[in-house]
């Protein structure tokens, strides 16, 4: 297994601190969900990890070994991100075929029949200027260069963001089959959360320029719970808990709560639900959360 | 060489070949209308080949500036998101705009030779200088234009009418673009390789810190 | 089949189950092929990896065992171990519930056991 690793990252654009001393690391063999809302550092982290963009201070390496400029380190991972329909100088005219063409020229694993395979999936004209492409295609080109690159770390940015729900689910199908396959590393940045939350092994969330959690979902999800009630039966029961997004309805109350381990029980008089990724992330990121003592 | 220097070189070097295609599309398409234009006009023959030998050079300066301006916010960029290190695209344009050159040079002198107008191979190779300079310029701009945006762009283009017109005027006048005189032409050259090796040096300053778009 | 998966549990639990109901209800036979990891991932849209500690949960309980190269069978005798499980699990998992929703609405244990004999005619 091999970690990619960023260490005490930050990046700043003039007074500007987009990421505040970030450290993540990704062990190869997993599928990970990257989630934080618009503007919370998401592309900033995975371009510096990528040595796409350059870190204002912090370590970014690959089993030890610098990714910057580093050809080993760089032929291990592919960073599929969103295509501009729109360059400075005017739409971007360049064909899919030409796009496809240079991700074949530079990836050192491409695999041309499996692009191919997909391009007739998605049913994509390569003839076709970018400008020209619809949302749906222009997603379909980011997941078919991500997927036919066979790069052992795989990253795709908001990959779903075009796609309708037939396409989304054959995306998912997509990444389970050939993570099955391979299992290669894939590291997918979502809004769309709760569809994709079962595919991520691990889960990292980020808020502000800043990680609050990078954990195994599945352990992450099994110690927040949802627990409603009166009022003060709910304020006694999760008292010492980190408590997220309190709301009120009557003398109704609704917590979500985030405990260092799965709790057995609360009380008696209130009720305890689990919470589902997406609420839970809703929960976190909406600002009106405490944090308890 | 590195695995992915091979890849990077081999890519550009296809990107340059592209370009010398579009030189010879220019060339072809510009004979093509000169000669339609000047039928019927005495020494038409000698009119349209000053044409194609100076203004065709001129666009090998054009073209190169043009494309290397292109590069740093478009096709670079996208040679950066997919794995290439800085200095494969450094090295990379290099080549790009060198093959360019060399096969556009190599057309212009085949064409000159077969014509038999030796004369014009002085203007060829003196172009062919201004058009490496004007491609390290391009890259600085292109450049430019990647970290302050449109405006940068938008000046490049009212400064390039002003200086086709200039050029058009001077055609008008009959004089060819450049007047390669035996004494001019060395110091025109001298300058123009200093100002490229010091440019380069620039180019290669601001790419080592390059960002994807 | 569970066509979807609910929120209440962890996924790889709930497909644990979901195999264990099949064997319960016959549509696995003992000695009979379970889906694969990567079939069962892509069915329910999940990481593989999950499918495949679902998998291996029953395969410790020794209610399915591995056969080199082929997959993952039906142990013999997983019927009933399933049951015993199950049985001694009932209380916790289901009596328990009805019991607190019957004190919720008052119903005493007269009334329940009088539907519970009745459920049993039907």
């Amino acid at each position: 297994m091999s970690i990619l690793s960023g260490k005490n990252i930050v990046k700043s654009y003039g007074k500007e601190n987009v990421l505040k001393n970030v450290s993540v690391e990704i062990e190869t063999g997993k599928i990970y969900g990257l989630i934080g809302r618009n503007g919370a550092g998401k592309t900033t982290l995975l371009s510096i990890l990528t040595a796409q963009n350059p870190a204002t201070q912090g370590e970014i390496t690959l089993d030890g070994k610098p990714v910057w400029e580093n050809e080993e380190s760089l032929s291990h991972i592919c960073y599929s991100r969103e295509i501009s329909q729109v360059t400075m100088f005017g739409p971007n005219t360049l064909k899919v075929k030409d796009y496809l063409g240079t991700a074949k020229a530079f990836y050192r694993n491409w695999d041309e029949a499996y692009a191919k395979e997909l391009v007739k999936l998605f049913n994509i004209d390569t003839k076709k200027k970018i400008s020209k492409l619809s949302k749906g295609m222009l997603s379909a080109v980011t997941i078919i260069v991500a997927l036919a690159s066979k790069a052992d770390i795989t990253i795709l940015d908001e990959p779903v963001a075009g796609l309708d729900v037939v396409a989304r689910e054959q995306f998912y199908k997509l990444i389970i089959e050939e993570y099955s396959e391979t299992g290669r590393t894939f590291i997918i940045s979502t809004h769309i959360i709760e569809e994709a939350a079962s595919l991520f092994e691990r889960v990292i969330i980020i808020d502000n320029g800043e990680i609050m959690f990078q954990e195994n979902t599945e352990d992450f999800l099994a110690r927040a719970y949802r627990v409603s009630g009166e009022a003060d039966a709910v304020d006694k029961a999760t008292e010492g808990f980190k408590i997220y997004h309190p709301e009120s309805l009557g003398r109704n109350k609704v917590v979500t709560v985030l405990a260092d381990a799965p709790v057995e029980k609360f009380a008696e008089n209130v009720q305890v639900e689990p919470v589902s990724l997406q609420n839970l992330f809703y929960a976190m990121c909406v600002n009106d959360g405490r944090e308890a003592v | 060489m590195s695995e992915l220097s091979k890849r990077a070189a081999k890519y550009y070097f296809i990107q340059g070949i592209k370009l010398v295609m579009v030189s010879l599309l220019v060339l072809i398409f510009g004979g093509v209308m000169w000669t339609f234009f000047s039928m019927g006009e005495a020494n038409a023959f000698e009119h349209v080949l000053n044409m194609i030998f100076s203004f065709g050079t001129l666009f090998m300066i054009m073209l190169n500036f043009l494309y290397s301006m292109y590069s740093p916010a478009w096709y670079d960029s996208l040679v950066l998101s997919m794995g290439a290190r800085r200095k494969d695209v450094f090295f990379g344009e290099l080549l790009k705009q060198i093959t360019f050159i060399i096969g556009t040079v190599l057309i212009y002198i085949i064409l000159a030779v077969s014509l038999h107008r030796p004369e014009h191979i002085i203007t060829i190779l003196t172009c062919s200088i201004i058009s490496l300079l004007m491609g390290a310029v391009g890259l600085i701009v292109g450049h430019k234009i990647k970290k302050y945006g449109r405006v940068v762009y938008i000046i490049f283009v009212f400064v390039n009418a002003a200086l086709f017109a200039t050029i058009g005027i001077r055609q008008a006048d009959g004089k060819t673009l450049i007047d390669a005189h035996a004494d001019s032409r060395y110091v025109i050259v001298s300058a123009a390789l200093l100002l490229f090796a010091i440019l380069e040096f620039v180019v290669y300053r601001i790419n080592k810190k390059a960002m994807v778009v | 089949m569970l066509d979807n998966l609910g929120e209440d549990k962890s996924i790889y639990l709930q497909i644990s189950e979901m195999i264990e109901d099949e064997i319960l209800r016959g549509i696995l036979n003992e000695e009979e092929q379970v889906p694969s990891t990567t079939e069962l991932s892509k069915f329910y849209k999940i990481n593989p990896a999950t499918a495949a500690k679902g998998i291996n949960i029953l395969v410790d309980k020794e209610v399915l065992y591995k056969k080199r190269g082929i997959g993952m069978f039906v142990q013999t005798g997983a019927k009933g171990k399933i049951i015993e499980e199950r049985k001694k699990n009932f209380y916790e998992t289901f009596v328990k519930k009805i019991i607190t929703e019957a004190k919720l609405i008052g119903i005493d244990k007269q009334e329940l056991k009088k539907m519970i004999d009745q459920s049993n005619e039907e």
